[in-house]
């Protein structure tokens, strides 16, 4: 068969080879969702112990975020700004930017499992954040 | 580059993903890339095709295979359970009939906790306003979404899986609370806009059926109406098609070029209202293929290209696929690609009725299969209609939408926009109904088989090729042609010519909350006991249950009907189901007579008793040593009667009374009929709770084996007179019965 070139060949075969992959990946983050939350992390500083940030001239995001202090008092989802959620572990800028556009679109949440409203909030971010979060009247 | 190919392999994967497991599949796909690369790498590009096409059908497998059910599955949940479901509405709510709407839920909380999933809610009595993307709470009871479970039936269960919904609800519409104000998304509004702006300025009809032809919005057409466009077969003007699409981007570039406006801007125009238009319809499989089309065709003028057809139907057929691969199986995409490619590939004449004509032929030729396959029907006047009302249907079209858009800017041009569009919407009814009128319009017949359509195809394709070629192999390619076209026929033939069995049938379809049974004589001829639950404004089951289980069985014609008594659930579908399928005679009052080798005898029932189940008709079919008492719905006065007559009562098989309600099957009766096998026709979920403990109990105290159409299906008796089998459809178990005790079987 002569139905393509050399050229269109290899295109379409990158083509397959990435949609493949795509598809492989997806599949394998909804059946593994721990080894995927554990992938998504890997960037960030480690829970315990907290990591050394102070001696970076100049932090780029505030500590809270780096160590999940109970002592803290917890964070209030409908006051909590875009900067403050991104803070919190699992949430990066997209996800805390979906909080912040929930929260002005369909009012405040009213518990922290409404957070599921959310796209892109599962259950394991969720158990993640709880003992971070609480939920008071709208500011 | 041709994308053909691609896309019939990746809707080959597709087709074949219930066969396939996952990792053979994967495993097959990676070796052909692996393959194909090594190809490539050597320098041989011509042999490296048929590995691709391997890695692209691996591709559309995996890309159907449903994914792994999430933890907070509404599936997950132990059904039935009613509970406090809150959501948002994922479609516009359809409201099919009075005081009955159909919302699709996308779920975020069940009783409080955070579920997910989709979920397909009914809602009973007056539905308060509601639109897309509104969020509500309802207290409802969820159910595992299940189906009619027949030989040859529509399956709603598989439907609602492809698209993504395995839960279903019901609820009163006085227990939804809608969290939010309807906050339509804008091209809902403008939907409604839209027809508003018809429905103030033309009349009811008129105004209802401008809405089908302009937006696919049928809820307000008349059912008559209705009616006569599918027994037309012209109901595709009626759908928002591809056809809605092309007048739309071809108005505005006649229009546009008209006024000497460059190729460039008017397809840039074309383009842009062409999304508009898809964005306020709505995302049906033939909307969005037309729109992939126009779109390619018309990008093509914008960057001087020459645009292949071909190519960007086929690219359509890509995309819709690898976005939502369920839609393979949707009538509608197959309907709407069937049709296009029919039209691109058949050699049509220059002139304008040869055209016309030509793209008619194209069209109904390439949907033939489909439309015997999933509605049973054969337009014979389809081809003729379609040269008439297809050009009223685009005249109104354009007219339409030229009214619809100048309504918000002007009154007077509105105004003569409308009135314009009024004479030939009248004149298309009178094309329709006059087309409809025509006696044998629409022919019932059997769907073909697999190897049937296999061949079609094949020989279509070898007559579109003699046509193409030229010299020696014309022949050789007609021959083939004729020869493909003539297996075709026969294959599809053969249910309707095959010989008769010899055995007695009898089936007892699972129509829901109702009764409905075929009895097949030895030699073929057919009964029809009940049709089912049936009428306007709920599904009938004698059109969509018994009619494709007899039309798919090769029986066009019965040899008699009968109804046992008045009741909706018996006698409802049964004008519906003599439609479709004439009978030769109709039973009212029959008498006892062989019937096609098996004997039929009426039990006449004497009885004061005031309601009309007991005066039922009851029959009792028999061959050799089986019998079958079909004793519809009485009760218990009209058991004692029958007992104390001295009936000849006692049967092999009974089709307990009343759906098994406790008002029946008494202890008496039964002992008199001492059942070995006791077959009951209830609606799974039903109000009245049948089929009763007690009558279960009493059931089991005379050791009847019970099979129930909730839980089994369709029950399918197969007898020769000397053995029984008992088919139940849902799982397609058979047991055996020996009814000879005197031999072995």
């Amino acid at each position: 068969m002569d139905l393509y070139t050399r050229r269109q060949l290899t295109l379409l075969l990158v083509a397959v080879l990435i949609a493949g992959a795509g598809l492989g990946i997806d599949r394998w983050r909804r059946t593994h969702p721990e080894e995927a939350e554990h992938l998504e992390a890997l960037d960030r500083a480690p829970t315990p112990p907290p990591a050394p940030l102070s001696r970076s001239p100049q932090p780029a995001r505030p500590l809270a975020h780096a160590a999940p202090a109970p002592a803290r008092p917890p964070l209030d989802l409908n006051r909590a700004t875009q900067h403050d959620l991104e803070g919190l572990p699992g949430i990066g800028a997209g996800l805390a930017a979906r909080i912040v556009a929930s929260r002005a679109q369909h009012g405040i949440f009213a518990s922290v499992d409404d957070l599921r409203r959310v796209r892109g909030i599962g259950a394991l971010t969720l158990a993640r954040v709880r003992p971070l979060l609480g939920t008071g009247p709208p500011p | 580059m041709p994308l053909a190919p691609l896309a019939a392999a990746f809707a080959t994967g597709i087709a074949l993903e219930p066969w396939l497991s996952a990792r053979p599949t994967w495993a097959l796909g990676i070796a052909a890339i692996a393959l194909t690369t090594l190809i490539l790498v050597a320098g041989r590009p011509a042999h490296a095709t048929g590995p691709l096409l391997a890695a692209v059908v691996a591709l559309g497998g995996v890309r159907a295979m449903s994914p792994p059910i999430p933890v907070d599955d509404v599936r997950r949940l132990s059904l039935p359970a009613t509970a406090r479901l809150e959501g948002r509405l994922a479609a516009p709510p359809v409201r099919w009939a009075p005081e009955r709407s159909r919302l699709t839920v996308d779920v975020e909380r069940v009783d409080d906790r955070p579920r997910s999933g989709r979920i397909a809610l009914a809602l009973y009595g007056p539905a308060p306003p509601l639109a897309e993307g509104q969020r509500v709470v309802v207290e409802s009871r969820l159910h595992h979404a299940v189906g009619f479970r027949n030989p040859e039936g529509f399956d709603s269960a598989a439907r609602l899986a492809r698209e993504g919904i395995y839960v279903t609800a019901t609820a009163n519409a006085a227990r939804l609370v809608a969290l939010e104000p309807p906050a339509a998304p804008w091209p809902a509004r403008i939907r409604h806009a839209a027809l508003d702006a018809m429905a103030t300025r033309l009349p009811p009809v008129s105004a209802a059926l401008l809405g089908g032809l302009l937006l696919g919005e049928r809820t307000d057409l008349p059912p008559d109406i209705d009616a006569a466009f599918r027994q037309a077969g012209v109901y595709h003007v009626l759908a928002v098609s591809g056809f809605n699409v092309a007048l739309l981007a071809g108005a505005l570039w006649s229009v546009l070029r008209a006024a000497g406006r460059s190729r460039r801007t008017a397809a840039i125009t074309a383009i842009v209202a062409v999304l508009a238009f898809a964005a306020v319809v709505g995302p049906e499989p033939s909307v969005v293929r037309a729109t992939l089309m126009a779109g390619l065709v018309l990008a093509a003028v914008v960057v001087e290209r020459e645009a292949s057809v071909v190519n960007s139907l086929a690219l359509a057929a890509l995309a819709i696929l690898a976005v939502r691969p369920g839609d393979l199986f949707d009538p509608g995409f197959q309907l709407s690609f069937a049709a296009t490619a029919g039209i691109v590939a058949a050699p049509i004449p220059r002139s304008l009725l040869g055209g016309a004509l030509g793209v008619s032929v194209a069209a109904q030729l390439a949907v033939l299969p489909i439309t015997l396959t999933h509605f049973n029907q054969l337009s014979t006047v389809g081809v003729l209609a379609n040269l008439a009302v297809v050009p009223l249907a685009a005249a109104a079209t354009i007219l339409g939408l030229l009214g619809v858009a100048s309504s918000v800017v002007t009154e007077w041009l509105a105004g003569a926009a409308f009135g314009a569009v009024w004479p030939v919407l009248l004149g298309l009814r009178g094309a329709v109904s006059l087309a409809a009128a025509v006696p044998g319009a629409v022919l019932y017949l059997p769907a073909p088989s697999g190897g049937a359509i296999a061949c079609y195809a094949g020989g279509l394709g070898a007559a579109l090729a003699a046509w193409h070629g030229s010299g020696r192999r014309r022949p050789l390619l007609a021959a083939a042609a004729a020869s493909l076209l003539a297996a075709a026929i026969a294959l599809w033939a053969w249910p309707m010519l095959a010989p008769a069995t010899g055995r007695l049938r009898v089936t007892i379809l699972d129509v829901g909350q109702g009764d409905a049974i075929v009895v097949q004589a030895p030699d073929g001829r057919t009964l029809v006991v009940d049709a089912g639950p049936g009428g306007p404004w709920r599904l009938d089951t004698g059109e969509r249950v018994v009619a494709p289980f007899l039309l798919n069985h090769g029986i066009v014609r019965l040899a008699a009907t009968m109804v046992t008594h008045a009741d909706l659930d018996h006698a409802g579908g049964m004008s519906a189901l003599r439609r479709v399928v004439p009978s030769v005679e109709q039973w009212e009052a029959p008498t006892a007579q062989p019937f096609g080798g098996a004997w039929i005898t009426p039990l006449v029932v004497t009885t004061n008793s005031a309601r009309t189940n007991d005066h039922a008709l009851i029959l009792r079919v028999e061959l050799g040593l089986a019998s079958i008492l079909l004793a519809s719905d009485i009760e218990a006065a009209a058991e004692h009667a029958l007992v104390e007559r001295g009936a000849p009562l006692a049967a092999t098989v009974l089709k307990v009374a009343h759906h098994g309600a406790a008002t029946s099957s008494t202890a008496p009766f039964l002992g008199a009929v001492r059942p070995a096998v006791a077959v009951i026709s209830v609606g799974a979920r039903n109000a009245y709770g049948h089929p009763s403990p007690g009558a279960l109990a009493r059931l089991a105290a005379v050791g009847a084996r019970v099979f129930r159409t909730d839980r089994h299906g369709a029950v399918v008796l197969d007898t020769d007179g000397r053995t029984l089998s008992v088919t139940r459809w849902a799982d397609r178990r058979v047991e055996r019965l020996c009814l000879d005790p005197e031999s072995i079987c």
